[in-house]
C-alpha cells in the first residue's frame, strides 16, 4: 500500500512540474532543459525554510508549510527570471544554456555547505502537521494534500489557458510574427510564461521534497530529472494539460516498475539494475518517439483548432 | 507522330500547399514545346506554389505534373533536372556565402567534371559580368547581378523548359529590360520558358498567359487578350 | 608557462574535435547533438577494447584501434540518425524531438558503457609516460605530440573535403540554401549519412585523444560538453579552422587560466586546487560568451573558413 502512495505522492510532484513544462513547450514554444534546477530550487528552498538546521547550514526556521511553498515558488521565480536575463530566452540558447546553468545550480547546491550542507543534504523535512500523526498516517494525508496541490495548480493552469491571456500565448506560439503585428511584446508574453513554467517546477519540487523528507545535491539527476518531465509531456501529448498529468503518472509507474522488475534479477546482476532500467527506459522513449509522436492523448482539440485557424490567417 | 500543338509540360488538377492548409486548387496548365507562358496573379495567389510542384520542391496532395509525356510525381528534383527541368526560385536564389563561379560549380553538380569548363564559357557569354565577377561572394552582388547568376546556374545543365519565378521584383526598369531580353534570347534559342510575372513587362514577353486568384486558375488566354481586358489591367498593373 | 600553453593546446585539439562533430550536426541538422558525449566515451572503450586484442606493434595498434573506432563510430552515428532522426526529418517534427531523441539515445549508450566496461578508469598505456625535450626547455608527452599532429592533420583533411570535392561542396551548399541545393541535384539523405559519419569519425578521435591524454571513464564525454559548446560557438557554427582555432584559445585559457589563478592562491594558503576548477573555468567562460553572443559581440567570425 505505501507503494501507492508513494507513487501517488511522486508522480503528483512531478506531474505539476509537467504541467509547468507544458505551459512552456505546448503552449508557448519554449524549449526548457534545465528542468532540474528549478525542481530542485523548490525543493532546497522549502527544506531550508521549514527544516532543521543540519551542519554549519543556515536554516532551522522552522516555519510552517506554506511558507516553505511559497518561498520555494519564489525562489524558482527568481532563477526564472536571471537565467530570461542572461538567456534572453531565444531557442538555441535557451536549448543549451539551460542545461549548463542548471549543472551550475547543482553544484553550487553540492558545493556550498553553508546554504545546503553540501553532499550530506538535509533531512527530515517536515510533513505539514506532521507531529501529530504517526507516520502511515501522515503518508496517506500527504498523499491527499500533494493531490490537492496538484488539482489546484492544474485547474488554476486551465483557467489561465482558456481565458484570453491562454489565447495570446496560443497565437505567441503559432504565429510570432503575427503577433508582433498586433502589438503583442513577444518577448514579455514568453518570459511570463516561463516565469509561471518555472514556479510550478520549483512547487513540484517542494512538494517532492517534503514527501521524501531527505534531499541531497545526488538526488537532483539534472539530465534524468529534465528527460523524464520532458517526457512525461511528450507521451502524453503537448499541448494538453491533462496529457501532461497522465504522462507524468505513466512515466513514473513505469520508471519505478522497471525498479521493481530489475529486482527479481539474480544478486550478481543488481549492481547492473539502475543502468538497466536507464537502459530500458532511453529505449521506450526513443521508439516512443519515433512511433507515436502525438503522445498517448495527443494535442487537445481546441487548441489545434486555434492553430489550424491561426494558418489559415497566415496564408492568405 | 507531332500533335498540332505538343504540350511539353502540363499541370493536372494540382491541388498542394503546407502543413495541411491547401493554397492551390485543381489547378491545370498547359505549356507547348518553345513555348513561352506567363502566370500572373496577386500575391499568395498560388503562383510559387505550382512552380516549387513542378520543379520537385513541393509534393502536390493531389494531380499531377507531366512533362514530355512522363508523370513526375514522386520523382526527386535531381531527377526532374535531368529531365530537363531547370528552376530559378524567387527567394534564396543563390547560395549567397560562395563565389560566383562556386554558385555555378554547383549548377553543374550533376554534369561531369570535364564538362563544367566548357558550359562556363558558355555561362560567361551570356552574362560577361559573372566572369567578370566570378570571385565575388554572391551574397554581395546587386539584385541584377544576382538574378543573373541565377539564371546562369539553372542554365550550367541546358535544361529544356525554364521556370522563373518572378525574376524581375525588386529591380530598376533598365534591368528588368536587360534580365527580359535575355530570357526571351533564351527563348529564341529554342528554350520553353514558363515566367512568373507581377508586371507588365514580364507579361508581355510571354505568348499566353495564365490568371491565378486564391489558389485557382480563374482565367486563361493570349497576351495580347489578356492586355486587352481592363480588368486585368486595372487589378494587376494599375493600369 | 609554457608547459600551460603545450597541455592547452593539446586540450583544445581534443575539444576542437568534439566541437566539429558537434558543429557538423548543428550546421546540417538544426541540433545540437548531445549524444556526442556518451559517443565520444564509447569510441575512447571501443578504441581500447581493439587495443587489448592487439599485440604491442610500436604504436602501430593505437592507430589501427583508432581507425576502427572512428570508422565504427561513424556507422553507429549514423545508423542511429537513420533510424531515429531521419523518421523525423521526413515528418517535419518540431525540433524539441530531435534533442528528446538524442537525450534518449544519450541514455541508452551511456548505460550500455557501464554495463560492459563498468566504472573504473581506463588507460590506452598504463603508467606515466616520459616526457621529451622540447624547445624553451618544456617537456612534451608522446601522447600530446600525437595529438597536436592528428589534430591539425584532420582538420587539414575535413577542410580540403569541404571545400575542393564535389560532395563537400554540396554539403556547403546545403547549409546555405538546402532548396536550391536539391534543386542542383544535391541529394539530401545523401548529405546527411556523408555528415553523421564524418562528426561520428571525429567524435570517435576526439574520445581517443582524450582517453590518450587524460583517462577513460564512463562518463567522460560530459566532462568536456561545456567546452565543446564554447567552441561550437566560437568557431563560428561550422567554420572549419575558426573551431580548432576556439579549441585552441579555449584550451590555452583554461590551462593557463587556472595556472594563473592558482599563483595567488598558493602565495595566500588558500588550500584549493585548481586543476579540480578547470572545468569550471569553462564554464565561466562559457556563460561570458553566451552573454555576449547575444549582444552580437563574437569572436567567432574571424575565420568564416
Amino acid at each position: 500500500m505505501t507503494y501507492i502512495i508513494s507513487i501517488i505522492c511522486i508522480s503528483s510532484s512531478y506531474a505539476i512540474v509537467a504541467l509547468g513544462l507544458n505551459l512552456q513547450w505546448g503552449y508557448t514554444g519554449i524549449f526548457n532543459i534545465g528542468v532540474a534546477a528549478f525542481f530542485a530550487v523548490g525543493a532546497y528552498t522549502s527544506a531550508i525554510l521549514t527544516g532543521p538546521k543540519w551542519g554549519g547550514m543556515i536554516g532551522g526556521f522552522g516555519l510552517p508549510y506554506l511558507v516553505g511553498l511559497v518561498g520555494a515558488v519564489l525562489f524558482a521565480a527568481l532563477l526564472a527570471y536571471f537565467i530570461a536575463f542572461i538567456l534572453r530566452l531565444s531557442w538555441g540558447l535557451l536549448a543549451i544554456g539551460s542545461i549548463m546553468l542548471s549543472d551550475v545550480v547543482i553544484l553550487i547546491f553540492k558545493n556550498e555547505m553553508w546554504l545546503t550542507n553540501g553532499v550530506w543534504g538535509i533531512g527530515g523535512i517536515p510533513r505539514p502537521f506532521g507531529e501529530m500523526m504517526s507516520a502511515s498516517t501522515s503518508d496517506w494525508v500527504y498523499m491527499i494534500i500533494s493531490l490537492a496541490i496538484l488539482i489546484g495548480a492544474y485547474f488554476l493552469l486551465e483557467k489561465g489557458v482558456r481565458s484570453p491571456w491562454g489565447r495570446t500565448l496560443m497565437i505567441i506560439k503559432e504565429d510570432p510574427i503575427l503577433a508582433e503585428m498586433a502589438g503583442k511584446d513577444v518577448y514579455r508574453w514568453s518570459r511570463m510564461s516561463w516565469i509561471i513554467g518555472c514556479m510550478y517546477m520549483g512547487l513540484g519540487g517542494a512538494v517532492y521534497g517534503h514527501y521524501i523528507g531527505y534531499i541531497n545535491p545526488r538526488s537532483f539527476d539534472n539530465v534524468m530529472i529534465t528527460f523524464l518531465s520532458l517526457c512525461m509531456v511528450v507521451v502524453g501529448g503537448s499541448g494538453n494539460n491533462k496529457g501532461s498529468i497522465l504522462g507524468a503518472y505513466v512515466l513514473w509507474v513505469t520508471w519505478t516498475g522497471t525498479e521493481i522488475l530489475t529486482s527479481y534479477l539474480p544478486a550478481a546482476w543488481q549492481l547492473r539494475a539502475p543502468y538497466i532500467r536507464v537502459l530500458a527506459i532511453g529505449v521506450a522513449i526513443i521508439l516512443f518517439l519515433r512511433f507515436r509522436p502525438h503522445g498517448l492523448i495527443g494535442r487537445e482539440v481546441a487548441v489545434s483548432k486555434m492553430g489550424e485557424k491561426i494558418k489559415k490567417v497566415r496564408v492568405e | 507522330m507531332l500533335k498540332e500543338e505538343e504540350m511539353i509540360l502540363e499541370s493536372d488538377k494540382i491541388t498542394a500547399g503546407y502543413g495541411g492548409v491547401d493554397v492551390l486548387f485543381d489547378a491545370s496548365i498547359k505549356i507547348k514545346e518553345k513555348g513561352i507562358i506567363a502566370i500572373i496573379g496577386p500575391n499568395g495567389a498560388g503562383k510559387t506554389t505550382l512552380l516549387r510542384t513542378i520543379s520537385g520542391v513541393l509534393s502536390p496532395r493531389k494531380g499531377e505534373i507531366i512533362f514530355k509525356g512522363e508523370k513526375l510525381n514522386g520523382k526527386t528534383p535531381r531527377e526532374r533536372l535531368a529531365l530537363g527541368i531547370g528552376y530559378i526560385p524567387q527567394d534564396d536564389k543563390i547560395f549567397p556565402k560562395m563565389s560566383c563561379i562556386d554558385n555555378l560549380r554547383m549548377g553543374a553538380y550533376t554534369l561531369p567534371r570535364e564538362k563544367f569548363s566548357e558550359i562556363l564559357e558558355k555561362a560567361y557569354q551570356l552574362f560577361p559580368i559573372l566572369k567578370e565577377k566570378r570571385n565575388q561572394i554572391a551574397g554581395q552582388l546587386s539584385g541584377g547581378q544576382r538574378q543573373m547568376l541565377a539564371i546562369a546556374r539553372a542554365l550550367m545543365v541546358e535544361p529544356e523548359i525554364l521556370l522563373l519565378d518572378e525574376p524581375t521584383s525588386g529591380l530598376q526598369p533598365s534591368l528588368v529590360k536587360e534580365v527580359l531580353e535575355r530570357v526571351k534570347e533564351l527563348h529564341y534559342q529554342g528554350m520553353t520558358i514558363l515566367i512568373v510575372a507581377q508586371n507588365r513587362e514580364a507579361l508581355e514577353i510571354a505568348e499566353r498567359a495564365y490568371l491565378i486568384r486564391a489558389g485557382q486558375v480563374v482565367l486563361e488566354d493570349t497576351v495580347e487578350g489578356l492586355l486587352d481586358n481592363n480588368q486585368v489591367i486595372k487589378l494587376y498593373f494599375g493600369g | 608557462m609554457g608547459g600551460w600553453v603545450v597541455s592547452g593546446l593539446v586540450f583544445g585539439s581534443i575539444l576542437a574535435l568534439g566541437a566539429l562533430g558537434c558543429s557538423y550536426i548543428l550546421l546540417m541538422q538544426n541540433y545540437f547533438n548531445f549524444t556526442a558525449a556518451p559517443l565520444l566515451a564509447l569510441g575512447a572503450y571501443i578504441g581500447w577494447t581493439i587495443m587489448r586484442v592487439l599485440p604491442e606493434w610500436g604504436g602501430l595498434e593505437l592507430i589501427i584501434a583508432a581507425i576502427v573506432s572512428m570508422v565504427t563510430l561513424g556507422i553507429i552515428m549514423t545508423a542511429t540518425d537513420k533510424a531515429f532522426q531521419k523518421p523525423l526529418r521526413d515528418r517535419g517534427a518540431p525540433f524539441m524531438f530531435y534533442y528528446l531523441t538524442s537525450f534518449g539515445l544519450l541514455f541508452v549508450i551511456r548505460s550500455t558503457i557501464w554495463l560492459i566496461w563498468g566504472p573504473q578508469a581506463k588507460y590506452y598505456y598504463p603508467g606515466s609516460s616520459v616526457g621529451i625535450a622540447a624547445p624553451w626547455g618544456i617537456m612534451v608527452k608522446p601522447a600530446e605530440i600525437i595529438t597536436l599532429i592528428l589534430a591539425v592533420v584532420v582538420v587539414a583533411v575535413l577542410y580540403f573535403f569541404q571545400y575542393h570535392t564535389k560532395l563537400g561542396r554540396g554539403m556547403l551548399a546545403t547549409s546555405q540554401n538546402s532548396m536550391l541545393a536539391s534543386v542542383c541535384g544535391v541529394e539530401p539523405e545523401t548529405i546527411h549519412t556523408t555528415t553523421t559519419m564524418i562528426a561520428g569519425s571525429v567524435t570517435a578521435l576526439a574520445g581517443i585523444l582524450y582517453g590518450l591524454n587524460i583517462q577513460i571513464r564512463p562518463l567522460m564525454g560530459m566532462y568536456i560538453l561545456a567546452g565543446i559548446f564554447v567552441c561550437v560557438v566560437c568557431g563560428g557554427e561550422g567554420a572549419i579552422l575558426g573551431t580548432l582555432a576556439a579549441g585552441y584559445l579555449v584550451g590555452i585559457a583554461q590551462e593557463v587560466g587556472s595556472g594563473l589563478i592558482q599563483i595567488p592562491l598558493d602565495f595566500f594558503g588558500i588550500p584549493i586546487q585548481m586543476s579540480a576548477y578547470k572545468m569550471a573555468i569553462t564554464s565561466v567562460l562559457f556563460i561570458v560568451v553566451i552573454y555576449l553572443k547575444r549582444g552580437g559581440v563574437w569572436k567567432g567570425t574571424f575565420l568564416e573558413r
